[in-house]
């Protein structure tokens, strides 16, 4: 049951900004400890908590067009808090908080069955093959607020939930019960040099990412932006990610529309 | 020394083809057995397992198991609660054949995960809207069912039967088998149903068709199996040493087979060894 006053913070990525340069992997690497090997080119045993795809209109030059896509976690909220993930997980080691909308994952909790990563329909959550092992010196270097991972458990972005603690702690402190908007961004937000990425509270019509997704309650948060859309939507996950595009086939790309179906809100 | 042990008119086959036999299952449990190692040791990233593909074929051979050992219980509804005697002498192997299942099936699981000393959390912090935790819950249940339905064939050994404790638990434990029986009959029929909703009908079915329709059929068939399998090398013990008086059993049961009464298991073995 979601809670009054409840928070359900989201992310709004704007397409059509995005230049792919990937400063917002980096900075997610470096903000929540995410492991890595010596060498890591093989990106189906690698861990990236933020992934960012590079999808094309598949036609030819001069007509050819490419878009990256920046993927984190979409802390779906499914049906009540049903995410694919939170549902399946048998030791309960992910959850969907209703006050937050974040979808958490307890490592100490995790046994590393990776009944989660075969649910989830966006691969955003991915598998500790192996122990971490830091270069010389590097452990010095370290986030404090966010513990890292063993071998044999999930992973995935948490909305670098440690900010959000850290913002509350913080507010309290000032004897104020509710943060302000830019106390609590991610990693990858402040990262992003083109600005493409918005995060905030969907519930609030003075956050920007209300503002630019115009998420409708009425229907699972499905946004009243003609440009926005979420990935996989149709599948009813409900996820707490938005994209916007001016661009009819990188709107289309983002589920699994048949090709004489109809065409997205834009153009309808 | 150990002739009490042996059935009458068995003898002992050459060593180098006892070596042989014992040589070739060895390799391959000590081929599992470097594998288990090396995943606890080193980490199941010596499976060549990935984030895109997550789960390896053993699943496939662990839900076949389970389907397979399904059958034990149906076996022991058939025998128990329904009456079928035809399945007298059946139920022990089936019983033996579901409790070789869910243990592998179980142990699968086991160096299945990525943190193996925490499997226990499936239990201590379960979802009830996991189909794994329904998974998890039904294997040790089953299990601990076959458990109990096993122990009086262990307890039946002569050695074993003399002492008075065992022999008056075993002996009393069989009166009450059917209690067992139907408890695992129904824990398999209806646990899927408990939390069962959406998605979890079609895995139901699944499990549900092959391990109680054909479950049965899979345990007569291994059995069947591995009658074929020991007739070559019992042949020279069995039937050669005792020609004669086979000979009149084989006749007198053809003759009773033939009168409509119950074709027991020694019947088809016996069967196997004539000269065909």
């Amino acid at each position: 049951m979601e809670k009054k006053n409840a928070k359900k913070f989201g992310m709004v990525i704007d397409l059509d900004k995005c230049t792919g340069c990937g400063a917002c992997m980096v900075a997610c690497y470096a903000e929540n400890n995410i492991p890595f090997r010596e060498d890591d080119t093989d990106k189906m045993l690698s861990i990236s908590w933020m992934h960012v795809y590079r999808l094309n209109n598949g036609k030819p030059f001069p007509d050819y067009e490419e878009c990256f896509l920046p993927r984190p976690c979409q802390h779906c909220e499914g049906h009540h808090g049903h995410s694919p993930c939170v549902s399946v997980c048998p030791a309960t080691a992910t959850d969907y908080d209703m006050a937050t909308g974040i979808v958490s994952q307890i490592y100490p909790r995790c046994f590393g069955c990776r009944y989660c990563m075969a649910a989830c329909p966006y691969h955003v959550r991915q598998f500790n093959w192996w122990d971490p092992i830091w270069p010389d010196g590097m452990e010095q270097m370290l986030n404090p607020g966010v513990s890292v991972r063993m071998r044999g458990v999930v992973e995935k972005c948490s909305f670098c939930i440690q900010r959000y603690q850290a913002a509350k702690d913080q507010a309290f402190l000032e004897g104020r019960r509710e943060i302000e908007e830019d106390e609590y961004q991610t990693a990858c937000t402040q990262a992003c040099p083109a600005g493409a990425i918005t995060f905030g509270d969907l519930n609030n019509p003075e956050h920007a990412v209300h503002q630019l997704a115009l998420p409708d309650p009425r229907h699972e948060g499905r946004s009243n932006n003609p440009l926005a859309f979420r990935l996989l939507e149709r599948l009813g996950t409900n996820p707490k990610i938005y994209y916007l595009s001016s661009r009819e086939w990188v709107r289309r790309a983002g589920d699994n529309y048949l090709k004489a179906e109809f065409k997205t809100k834009a153009h309808s | 020394m150990d002739s009490a042990l042996i059935p009458k008119g068995v003898k002992r086959c050459p060593i180098w083809q006892f070596a042989l036999w014992i040589g070739a299952n060895g390799a391959v449990l000590a081929w599992g057995g470097f594998a288990m190692l090396l995943v606890y040791i080193k980490g199941l990233n010596q499976t060549n397992m990935n984030n895109a593909y997550g789960f390896a074929l053993w699943i496939w051979a662990d839900l076949a198991v389970i389907a397979l050992g399904g059958g034990a219980f149906f076996t022991g509804f058939l025998r128990y609660i329904v009456g079928k005697d035809e399945l007298k002498s059946i139920i022990n192997y089936a019983v033996l054949i579901g409790f070789i299942c869910y243990s592998s099936a179980l142990m699968i699981l086991g160096f299945d995960i990525g943190q193996p000393l925490r499997g226990w959390f499936i239990f201590w912090h379960a979802n009830v809207h996991s189909m794994l935790t329904e998974v998890a819950f039904c294997l040790t249940c089953y299990f601990g069912v076959l458990t109990i339905e096993y122990i009086p064939m262990v307890l039946e050994n002569r050695k074993l039967d003399k002492i008075p404790f065992f022999h008056n638990l075993s002996h009393n434990m069989h009166e009450i088998m059917a209690v067992f029986a139907a408890t695992g009959v129904f824990s398999v029929l209806f646990s899927s149903r408990i939390p069962g909703r959406g998605a979890r009908r079609s895995v139901r079915a699944a499990l549900w068709l092959p391990g109680r329709g054909t479950g049965l059929a899979l345990d007569i068939f291994s059995v069947h199996l591995v009658r074929c399998r020991l007739r070559t090398v019992l042949y020279h013990f069995y039937y050669q040493n005792n020609r004669n008086h086979h000979t009149q059993e084989i006749g007198q049961r053809q003759c009773h087979r033939s009168s409509g009464q119950n074709i027991r298991l020694d019947d088809i073995f016996l069967y196997y060894c004539q000269d065909h």
